[in-house]
């Protein structure tokens, strides 16, 4: 699962992140679980510079309330 | 002077005509300094990822200015004492926004936030609150993997 080369592939392959944004929901969205918890970078490929601006945004987002702490929806 | 964005949100409770007002105080304070807004943003009322003294939503505003070291702090210690608002945060961006520089405006534009139309009345609890994004990105991921069965299948 956490292959090397498995990196940048699935549902993280194709991702623009030129620009990183705390506002950006459905960007963000796509690097946490559904539990709300921040995704792994060796889960995710991307760099140690952008895992750094995505977890900073993520914790933004989620004092603005944009992002749960803990998403307690499902069962 | 520096460039900063201030997030606010307030009670959805307040009328149009109090929004403005509870946001003319902050940009009074911001040209009060000799400040330059750049850009105010409202995103009207937006429901709130989890609640805030009993809020399920709240009316989300991004001012976007330029102002002297000074001004975040005398807009901060405003908003601790203000009722209305529920959350603030300012933040210098580490990205340009595309007003400010208009010459660097190859990057896309962000969608359009969706402003709720809904007038808000008290609180009420919803059992299931998934996110819209959330569902569409399980939707495609859902398709690539139909894609990939159909592949291995071949």
């Amino acid at each position: 699962m956490f292959d090397k080369k498995a990196r940048k592939s699935g549902r993280f392959a194709d991702i623009k992140l030129d620009k990183i944004d705390y506002k950006d929901e459905r960007l963000i969205r796509k690097f946490i679980t559904e539990r709300g918890k921040i995704i792994p970078r060796r889960v995710t490929g991307v760099s140690a510079k952008t895992q750094r601006r995505l977890s900073r945004a993520i914790k933004r987002a989620r004092i603005m309330a944009l992002l749960p702490f803990v998403e307690e929806t499902f069962k | 002077m520096k460039f900063y964005e201030t997030g606010l949100i307030f009670v959805p409770q307040l009328d149009e005509s109090e929004f403005d007002n509870e946001i003319k105080k902050v940009t009074d304070i911001i040209e009060s300094n000799s400040g330059n807004i750049e850009k105010v943003d409202r995103w009207g009322i937006r429901r709130l990822a989890y609640e805030i003294k009993k809020k399920t939503q709240g009316y989300y505003t991004f001012i976007y200015y330029t102002s002297p070291t000074e001004v975040p702090g005398k807009i901060e210690t405003m908003l601790r004492i203000n009722e209305n608002c529920l959350r603030f945060m300012t933040i210098v961006p580490d990205y340009k926004p595309e007003f400010e520089k208009p010459e660097k405006s190859e990057r896309e534009e962000r969608p359009a936030p969706q402003a709720a139309p809904e007038p808000a009345p008290e609180p009420e609890p919803k059992p299931t609150p998934i996110p819209q994004p959330e569902t569409e990105e399980e939707a495609e991921k859902k398709e690539e993997e139909m894609k990939g069965d159909e592949e291995e299948n071949l």
